[in-house]
């Protein structure tokens, strides 16, 4: 469903600055792509890029066969109709002057355009509110009265608002001690279950994208060094850079090699 | 919704009536309103008739603080400049706030070159200096009150448009404004839901803190005979007035110093306590008898969104060149 390829991303400068260099990525319909490397290797400019926020420089990106290389008007108004992106810090990324029901309230009305009334949008973002396991008591708080873990369950509940059918999460537990992680992760399985929803999942903590992905991306300095299915890359790591990330993880809740099959709830 | 912003506004006075210098400049505030709609003619002849065979005496029993040059009870006079010197002030301060944070915001909207060369006015225009500004603005539009308050007006607004172009300019780097464009709200909503409600308490700040610059530069223009003219007065006014016959009466100096220094405060700590609570960042979570844990919530709540916080750098570059 979404392909770059031979996608580059520069910033401008001065002096300017090649964050990615020319990379290819794939992410099947119906599936969980994840893609790691160290912190400024790149990972956030081409999440930024693929959604729309930051110009792509060569190269080009499709969404379900649509061109949605540096949208505008239509092909913006198509991706941002399909694709959502979750940020990595939650504290943040939420308009701290807006009760967290009305932030997803928004979302809600922006999906359904005019078809719902306010007082249906808003408990379509109840519902969803629900769904991801904020409290009730949370909904009509302010985003600095919650915690990260709430938080980034609202940013993943407005994302889902508008029904997407690409998710991009970039290090959405980056931020988050272990336990709430842990949860967080589960939540995004189940949703994995229950939704029909593709994933491009972004962490530089390679246990969190061995318990989610099918296939995995690694990346150093704005290039892609290896890629392959899950099973592949993490047994069978053929570049000397992978294995030593390997080789550096911290562990997710206790013993160290656990498959995406069968880490119980956490 | 309509319950919502009920709560919401319970809260916030809550979160005002929770703070005694809100609560103290609340009512030196309200005092000075009341001065301000009795008026001059509140005040009977004692402020305006002039008596010259007692001219200039210090505080006798019949007038507390004296007499001015041309023997008008002090105190009285004072009181009833309270009208003109606030509402004058206020009103260009209005004038820079409204005109200032359009142009500043439009300049933050708008593209490269807007930006460039709105920058640039802005910065020419700050160059001049403020009095230099009012000047001729005053050169243009005629001596007098009117003329007065259209020139402090024009003078301070390329500070609150270069304010408020540095304020939504911080606001828009901010991951939560990616977030709305990439959630797909529409560029209104992201104008005042996102921007508006972000950069308003800053803003309340700025103006209620101008306002007691408003009427230090209202004075300025009094003193190169700008300002208001004869019959009417103002606090500048006085003082000029006092300023000359400081070693025959100091009181009609100090007098109206002292209230332009009152309300200075009033306007700084009102404004002050008016963000904090129109911030549901630093609401307590229960009202608390417990200072140190409120405190400890306040710290807390700033540490996580800095962007809530003035800039002192900012605010210093508002004050640059003010009189
Ligand atoms: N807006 C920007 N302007 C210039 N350089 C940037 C910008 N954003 C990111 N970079 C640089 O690009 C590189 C990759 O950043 P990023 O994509 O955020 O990496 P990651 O998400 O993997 O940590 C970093 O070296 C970073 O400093
Ligand atoms: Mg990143």
């Amino acid at each position: 469903m979404l392909e770059l390829e031979n996608v580059e991303v520069t910033y401008p400068g001065p002096p300017p600055f090649t964050a990615v260099k020319g990379i290819n990525l794939s992410v099947p319909t119906g599936s969980t792509v994840g893609l790691v490397g160290e912190s400024g290797s790149g990972k956030s400019s081409i999440a930024r890029a693929a959604i729309g926020l930051t110009p792509v420089t060569k190269g080009r990106i499709t969404l379900d066969g649509q061109d949605v290389t540096n949208p505008k008007g239509k092909s913006l108004r198509y991706l941002r109709g399909r694709a959502q992106l979750v940020f990595q810090d939650p504290h943040a990324s939420l308009n701290p002057r807006m009760e967290i029901a009305m932030a997803v309230q928004e979302a809600v009305s922006v999906a359904t355009g005019k078809r719902l009334n306010s007082r249906e949008c808003a408990d379509a973002a109840l519902d969803l509110l629900d769904k991801v396991g904020v409290p009730k008591a949370a909904m009509r708080r302010y985003p600095h009265q919650l915690s990260g873990g709430q938080l980034q369950r609202v940013s993943i509940a407005r994302a889902l608002a508008l029904e997407p059918s690409l998710m991009i999460l970039d290090e959405v537990t980056a931020s988050l001690d272990v336990s709430v992680q842990a949860r967080i992760l589960n939540l995004l399985r189940q949703l994995q279950r229950e939704l029909d929803v593709s994933m491009l999942y972004i962490s530089h903590d390679l246990s969190v994208i061995r318990y989610l992905a099918d296939h995995v991306y690694v990346m150093r300095h704005g290039e892609m060094v290896e890629a392959g299915t899950a099973d592949q890359v993490f047994d069978a790591p053929q570049q000397e850079y992978t294995q030593a990330l390997l080789s550096a993880v911290p562990t997710l809740g206790g013993s160290r090699w656990r498959s995406r099959h069968d880490l119980v709830a956490g | 919704m309509s319950s919502k912003r009920h709560g919401t506004t319970r809260q916030m006075s809550k979160a005002f009536l929770s703070s005694p210098t809100g609560i103290i400049s609340g009512l030196i505030l309200l005092g000075l309103t009341v001065l301000v709609i009795m008026g001059p003619n509140g005040f009977g002849d004692q402020a305006t008739v002039s008596d010259m065979a007692r001219s200039s005496e210090g505080p006798s029993a019949d007038h507390r603080w004296g007499t001015d040059a041309l023997g008008r009870d002090i105190f009285t006079r004072t009181l009833a400049a309270t009208r003109l010197s606030i509402l004058y002030a206020s009103a260009a301060v209005f004038f820079a706030m409204i005109v200032g944070g359009l142009v500043g915001g439009l300049i933050a909207a708008g593209g490269p070159r807007v930006r460039k060369v709105g920058g640039a006015v802005i910065d020419t225009m700050m160059g001049f200096g403020d009095i230099l500004l009012a000047v001729v603005v005053v050169a243009i539009v005629g001596v007098g009150a009117k003329g007065a308050v259209l020139a402090i007006g024009v003078a301070f607004t390329p500070h609150f448009a270069r304010f408020t172009y540095s304020l939504v300019d911080s606001v828009m780097v901010r991951d939560y404004m990616s977030a709305a464009r990439v959630v797909g709200v529409s560029k209104s909503g992201i104008g005042r839901r996102y921007v508006g409600r972000n950069v308003a308490d800053s803003l309340v700040i700025v103006t209620f803190t101008t306002v007691a610059e408003g009427i230090m530069a209202m004075s300025s223009l009094s003193f190169l005979g700008l300002g208001i003219q004869s019959p009417q007065f103002d606090w500048g006014q006085m003082l000029t007035d006092g300023v000359k016959n400081f070693y025959l009466n100091p009181y009609a100096a100090l007098v109206p110093a002292t209230l332009i220094l009152i309300t200075g405060l009033a306007v700084n700590l009102f404004g002050d306590a008016l963000a904090r609570a129109v911030n549901p960042v630093l609401w307590s979570e229960r009202p608390s008898l417990f200072r140190s844990k409120l405190r400890r919530n306040r710290a807390k709540a700033l540490a996580m969104t800095p962007e809530i916080t003035i800039d002192p750098a900012m605010e210093t570059e508002l004050r640059k060149g003010r009189p």
